[in-house]
């Protein structure tokens, strides 16, 4: 009897597994009290609490019980092949290519320049992935995927750590899309203290309408000019632009709505689970994972910054003035932060509406992050 | 001693060439964002302008795709239309002598 109580999750529970269910619970909370992205917290967080239940050794329940210690695929666990998804990168672009699929491209092919707000954004990834290397004394390949938190999209930001991190998957993946969720939290006071209130009223003039021609030649072109440039992109960008083309075609809507719908929510439900799960108590409870959190929340704050003051150095020469607080839109963090540029907005001006113009620089971070992960791959992968 | 000095050189120009890399990345990787969506921008401004001249010549039909699924969606699920037609074919057959 006594024998069988040790084998139990509550012989072999310590203070560390404790520690991670609590946090697992409390990303529960944040998801159902707060709503904070509950689509992702509530995987995730149940995740945590799967990955921490202790067990007896020998048994193969963790998502690192695979295939590839020896035991082939009958000793590995049913997490574990969960968990190839996150592993290999799979899960990623299948994320990307719903994304695609929902995601309706209008407002920036209207209005252009807004890209721009998305690439300035970036200066958030590079300059934390310096700084983690700089003054944490991260390894190159590291520092890259805690930079790239800073794109505020966690399939990206998991997509690169698969490939140049794995061992800091768990952290990066748990940092970024726990900022994500605090992107209401950690972009308003940001963007409050870099603008003037007079910048805060500047209206946008309505977005033209956009041809369906345009909307179909867009996901094409745009594929072949950012996997020119970024090769090591291709495999999310390319299923990016891939949905959006099925949603766009128009001769594929079936196919549109299974991406947009179905496979996005399944993918999801894996993706959190497995990322939660694979945070281990002895791993996961670290100096490191302290400083991955720091630098993500640097990251979020000089992104944030980035696309805010790029927009008030284009209103420089700009004749037609842009609300600078579009450019807090530029971290991808879709849609979370064009509705906090929507809210801000709206604090200053209720008849002032936002949203639409802010979801341009929005969609132009979630490339901008693509190419810069594809950069980092291609940089650093050798 | 020497040995020490040496390795704490070596250590030295090792991280030197760590910082050099990672500044050398941090701009490439900046340029090639902003390259990217600068090229999609000017791409995208001369979009409307090139597609004018191609309407010109080829001019887009009405939104048939559009039409399609506007129509799809007031006819609602296709299992309802097969429903519907196989409810009519039926009360027709039994109609007829």
């Amino acid at each position: 009897m006594i024998d069988y109580l040790t084998t139990t999750g509550f012989g072999g529970m310590t203070i560390g597994h404790a520690v991670m269910i609590a946090i697992g619970s409390a990303f529960i909370g944040l998801a159902i009290v707060k709503e904070y992205e509950p689509l992702l917290l509530v995987p995730i967080g149940f995740g945590i609490i799967v990955g921490n239940i202790p067990y007896a050794a020998g048994m193969s329940l963790s998502v690192y019980d695979d295939w590839g210690d020896g035991r082939g695929l009958q000793g590995s666990s049913v997490l574990s092949l969960i968990y190839f998804g996150v592993k290999y990168g799979l899960f990623p672009p299948l994320i990307f290519l719903g994304i695609g699929a929902m995601t309706d491209f209008s407002t920036m092919l209207s209005n252009p320049k807004l890209m721009l707000l998305g690439a300035a954004a970036q200066i958030g990834v590079f300059l934390t992935f310096f700084g983690a290397m700089y003054l944490f004394d991260f390894s190159l390949q590291r520092s890259a995927a805690i930079g790239i938190i800073g794109g505020a999209d966690g399939p990206t930001a998991i997509f690169l750590s698969s490939k140049l991190a794995p061992e800091l998957l768990g952290p990066i993946a748990i940092a970024a899309y726990s900022y994500m969720a605090l992107v209401p939290v950690i972009q308003p006071p940001v963007m409050r203290l870099l603008t003037t209130r007079a910048e805060r009223l500047i209206r946008m003039k309505p977005p033209r309408e956009v041809s369906r021609r345009e909307k179909m030649i867009f996901p094409v072109v745009a594929f072949l000019i950012t996997a020119l440039l970024a090769p090591g992109a291709i495999a999310l960008l390319g299923m990016l632009f891939f949905g959006n083309l099925l949603k766009e075609s128009g001769v594929t809507e079936r196919l549109a709505r299974s991406a947009r719908t179905a496979l996005i929510d399944i993918v999801t439900i894996l993706l959190g689970l497995a990322v939660g799960a694979s945070t281990k108590a002895d791993t996961f409870l670290q100096t490191e994972s302290l400083q991955i959190f720091g630098l993500g929340a640097a990251s979020f704050v000089i992104a944030t910054a980035g696309g805010v003051l790029f927009a008030k150095f284009m209103n420089l020469f700009l004749t037609e003035k842009i609300n600078p607080l579009l450019g807090a839109a530029g971290v991808s963090a879709v849609p979370d932060s064009a509705r906090v540029v929507q809210i801000m907005g709206q604090q200053e001006d209720p008849h002032n509406f936002l949203l639409m113009h802010a979801m341009a620089p929005n969609v132009a971070g979630v490339i901008g992050s693509a190419v810069a992960a594809g950069v980092f791959w291609a940089e650093l992968a050798h | 001693m020497h040995l020490t000095a040496t390795t704490l050189r070596l250590a030295a120009f090792a991280s030197a060439d760590q910082v050099a890399r990672a500044v050398e990345i941090t701009v490439i990787g900046m340029l090639m964002v902003f390259a990217a969506l600068a090229l999609l921008t000017v791409f995208l401004t001369l979009l409307p302008r090139f597609l004018g001249w191609i309407n010109a010549v080829w001019p887009e039909r009405g939104d048939r795709h559009a039409t399609l699924d506007a129509a799809a969606e007031l006819l609602g699920d296709e299992d309802d239309v097969l429903a519907a037609i196989g409810f009519v074919l039926h009360v027709e057959s039994r109609e007829q002598p």
